[in-house]
């Protein structure tokens, strides 16, 4: 099988529960090896598109394939789609072995792969998520960390077509859900498994992956690098979904932009002759400062509030007409702005979203 | 694409995805045809049974009138006294400190063991006409067969059903609302009418429901104390047996059917809906709840010992007529009794062996029934649920009587007849059983064993099963409880070449022999509890018997 062949495409899918549409005419391909992202508001519909891979949920219209192959009318067991479920789903009367041997000890049943086979796989897959000294271990003996990876060893030793995860990490305390996040983007790099990651954390999201679909009411807002999506997003829903921006409206006059009466520079082509648009500015993408600044967006404000964080000062500043800015100042040190203030950027900040 | 499109739901989607999965299907064909061939089509045939002269006989026999007359309400005495003890009894020993409440539990436990007439057979060797207590001990010479004896016998052969019923919803409540309620200033009668009783209720009214429909088909009881009060159940027997009226008898268990149906389709419809009783919170640990008052508690003590003690004296009688060459006249100790009943007859080992073998397929197809109904979408589920729960609503005479109807010119005669009429009796325990089991396991786990590759009989097979461990050992263990023990569904069933001990009783005791009778009752428990006593050794596992 070549690899251009995507691992996994929809097709015009949807899915209708009641008559609420949950997936609303999805079409995306998933390219082989890459690791993609679902994320989206919570009842976006990524869980129900990820489920509808491994089979779980029938598509009202549309059709789905795996390597070229369609699978929508495939039972769930034939789809060669390992999940690791959100509450990891352990098979509580099995130890950690019998565990992660569970589906091979199936296709070893079904003829499909050798019983001798069974044993240096699933040892191969316990040591990649460092479990060996836990084989006998059952999954009530062990902290929820160690039974996520249990869960992981168990989809990765199938060697999934697709390796689905269900928002795996949504059950760890904070520490540990940072170094699992970076432990599972190396070994997918070292095993080259297409993985289709659902989560609602941007951060995640954005570490990880090398495509994200962001998802919204059933529909696909965007899909692109980490980059693309926090930098370039195409529409407001996405530049506020992702991280904290600022975002306002802006009247386009003959390649130029106006918020209200303050000039936005913008940079690149492609500016609409006229019409409304909005403009996305980074809190981290502004400067805060007592002068203007030349040849850039500066806008007068008011700090109404600031916030000492450590790493930088947040402060919320009120502009002439009302709206409030949220500013990042980083390495603050002693510094702490007052009253008038300037708010400026520099051509290439400002994120132009024209939407229909 | 501007349709609008809608969910696949329904007969025709549920249709395609069960044909995607060609071992659902050869699964569903199993189950359906077995419900088909052991439930429908038995009560097709006692319902086509009689014709129109039939029912006209019996509408106008007033014997017939007043038969259904009696059932209904010496049933519903009983149920009402037996629930009313077993709620104050089950009361007492969850929400006070009186003294003895380990060996009040025990007690109660004593009668679900043993078969049901035991009641009736200790009745008519303590208040008979030769009665100990009536005759010998207080030379009174009255007469308290009918339906008197009736009420006081159902009462306490019921009424531990009602408690474990009861019990096991008080449990249930959570501590922390009632502890809620005392630190609002309620104790006492206050707490128990506001906030315990109003929880409980839903409970107390499905002990009513279950105590109801076993009281209606109650067989054995009414055949020893009934006398001249004649009911439905004794009827219909005495038409099979004596008048070979098959028509008329297929009419008095039809008449039999409608009460405890209608009882049926009210607990699931409606009763099962508005259940508000839910385990909230954690269980405080080490908790106790001590509610009533000192005097509450004192009419709760005697309450229990008045109710262990009946208990009590009816095992010590049948003790002392199995012991003894005839109780009451010749006290000669002699164990006689007992090496005719276990040696002799094979009415002891008949009944093991066929309840033994009925409880496994009995716990096997309910699991499996209720991992397809719970767990998978094909049409007609909704029918399969409602078949496999049918079986709790047919009185034992009524089920017995179709399936002699349906297999008579096959099977009768046989222990197959025998295995399949206990095994239908219990599926719907088992079946409920195991329903409530899946509501608690995660879906999620069966879902991993079908993305692992493992279709729906292995993963019933390789996860389900395993998981439902303490559900297979209940429903084993309470249907050979009731296998073993039940009197009206086998007594149209077993035949001379298939004598079973519960009717062995019967006729023992019809015929005089007490101490034949009781020998075989008691051989009966000791047969039980050296079952279980070795299925725990075995097992290993902690076995919980009386956990229904």
């Amino acid at each position: 099988m070549s690899d251009s062949v995507p691992a996994v495409e929809f097709k015009n899918v949807s899915k209708v529960f009641g008559n609420i549409t949950v997936i609303n005419n999805v079409s995306l391909v998933i390219p082989q090896k890459s690791f993609v992202t679902f994320l989206g508001p919570s009842g976006c519909g990524k869980t129900t598109l990820l489920r509808m891979i491994a089979g779980f949920y029938d598509c009202d219209a549309g059709e789905i394939f795996i390597k070229g192959r369609r699978v929508d009318p495939v039972p769930p067991y034939a789809r060669n789609t390992a999940m690791v479920f959100q509450e990891y789903a352990l098979f509580p009367h099995l130890s950690v072995f019998d565990n992660v041997a569970y589906g091979l000890n199936i296709q070893a049943s079904e003829g499909r792969i050798k019983q001798s086979d069974i044993e240096p796989r699933v040892m191969n897959a316990l040591e990649l998520m460092q479990l060996n000294a836990l084989r006998d271990r059952f999954p009530h003996q062990m902290s929820g960390g160690q039974q996520q990876r249990v869960a992981v060893a168990r989809a990765l030793v199938m060697n999934p077509d697709a390796l689905l995860l269900d928002e795996p990490l949504s059950n760890l305390d904070a520490k540990l859900r940072e170094s699992v996040r970076v432990e599972l983007r190396q070994i997918q790099k070292k095993l080259q498994l297409t993985s289709i990651y659902v989560t609602h954390d941007q951060q995640e999201a954005l570490s990880m992956s090398d495509m994200i679909v962001v998802m919204n009411k059933g529909v696909i807002r965007q899909v692109g690098s980490a980059h693309e999506i926090y930098y370039k997003p195409n529409s407001r829903f996405v530049a506020d979904f992702i991280g904290t921006t600022n975002l306002i409206d802006v009247d386009l006059n003959g390649g130029a932009a106006l918020y209200k009466d303050v000039p936005v520079p913008l940079e690149g082509a492609g500016i609409p002759q006229s019409g409304s648009a909005s403009v996305s500015l980074r809190p981290e993408s502004l400067r805060i400062g007592k002068e203007k600044v030349e040849n850039s967006f500066n806008l007068e404000g008011t700090i109404r509030e600031s916030m000492f964080l450590g790493e930088k000062t947040r402060y919320t500043v009120v502009d002439a007409y009302g709206k409030e800015w949220i500013v990042d100042s980083f390495d603050p040190g002693l510094t702490v702005f007052e009253g008038q203030v300037w708010l400026t950027a520099t051509p290439d900040k400002p994120h132009l979203i024209v939407e229909e | 694409m501007d349709a609008r499109i809608t969910e696949k739901k329904g007969f025709s989607s549920d249709l395609n995805r069960m044909l995607r999965e060609p071992s659902l299907v050869a699964s569903l064909a199993v189950v359906i045809v077995l419900f088909v061939l052991f439930i429908l089509y038995p009560l097709m045939k006692i319902c086509i049974e009689p014709g129109w002269a039939d029912w006209a006989e019996f509408f106008s026999d007033k014997q017939f009138i007043g038969a259904l007359y009696n059932t209904i309400l010496s049933s519903l005495l009983a149920t009402l006294t037996a629930v009313l003890l077993g709620l104050g009894y089950s009361y007492a020993v969850n929400y006070t400190e009186i003294p003895g409440k380990a060996f009040f539990r025990f007690v109660v436990l004593l009668p679900l063991m043993a078969p049901s007439v035991i009641s009736g057979l200790a009745f008519i060797m303590l208040f008979g006409r030769r009665g100990m207590i009536t005759y010998h001990l207080l030379g009174m010479r009255v007469d308290l067969y009918g339906w008197v004896g009736l009420w006081a016998v159902q009462t306490l052969a019921f009424f531990p059903l009602a408690y474990m019923t009861i019990s096991g919803v008080l449990r249930s409540i959570s501590p922390n609302v009632e502890l809620a309620a005392q630190n609002l200033g309620a104790h006492g009668w206050r707490l128990f009418r506001t906030v315990t009783f109003p929880l409980a209720l839903p409970g107390i009214l499905s002990a009513f429901l279950l105590v109801a429909i076993n009281a209606f088909a109650d067989f054995g009881n009414p055949i020893l104390i009934g006398g001249n009060h004649h009911m439905l159940a004794t009827e219909a027997y005495k038409q099979v047996t004596s008048a070979f009226n098959m028509p008329l008898a297929a009419v008095l268990s039809i008449v039999l059917l409608l009460p405890t149906l209608a009882v049926f389709l009210f607990q699931k419809y409606f009763l099962d809906r508005r259940s508000f009783v839910t385990i909230t919170g954690k269980p405080v640990a080490g908790l106790t709840r001590i509610t009533p008052g000192p005097l509450g508690s004192r009419l709760l003590f005697c309450l229990c010992a008045f109710v262990s003690g009946y208990i009590l004296l009816t095992f010590g009688i049948v003790v002392l007529f199995a012991l003894t060459v005839n109780f009451g006249f010749d006290y000669t100790f002699t164990i006689d009794n007992f090496t005719e009943v276990f040696f002799r007859s094979e009415a002891m080992r008949n009944s093991w062996v066929l309840s033994i073998i009925a409880a496994m397929i009995t716990t096997l197809l309910g699991i499996f029934t209720a991992f397809l109904v719970s767990r998978k979408s094909f049409p007609g589920r909704g029918m399969v649920d409602f078949v496999a729960l049918l079986p709790i609503a047919m009185p034992g005479t009524f089920m017995g009587l179709a399936l002699v109807l349906a297999f008579n010119t096959w099977l009768a005669g046989t222990a197959a007849i025998i295995v399949i009429g206990l095994t239908l009796r219990q599926l719907p325990v088992g079946y409920r059983n195991a329903i409530s089991a899946f509501k608690q396991i995660d879906k999620s786990i069966e879902e991993a064993s079908t993305n692992l590759g493992a279709n729906a009989p292995k993963t019933f097979r390789l996860v389900v099963l395993p998981m439902l461990k303490n559900a297979v050992s209940t429903s084993l263990v309470y249907s050979f409880l009731k296998n073993i023990n039940t009197l009206s569904t086998v007594i149209f069933l077993f035949s001379p070449q298939w004598l079973l001990a519960s009717y062995a009783i019967l006729s023992l005791a019809d015929h005089g022999y007490y101490g034949k009778a009781s020998a075989t009752a008691l051989g009966m428990m000791l047969s039980i509890i050296v079952t279980f006593g070795v299925a725990k050794f075995f097992l290993r596992d902690r076995i919980r018997i009386f956990d229904l």
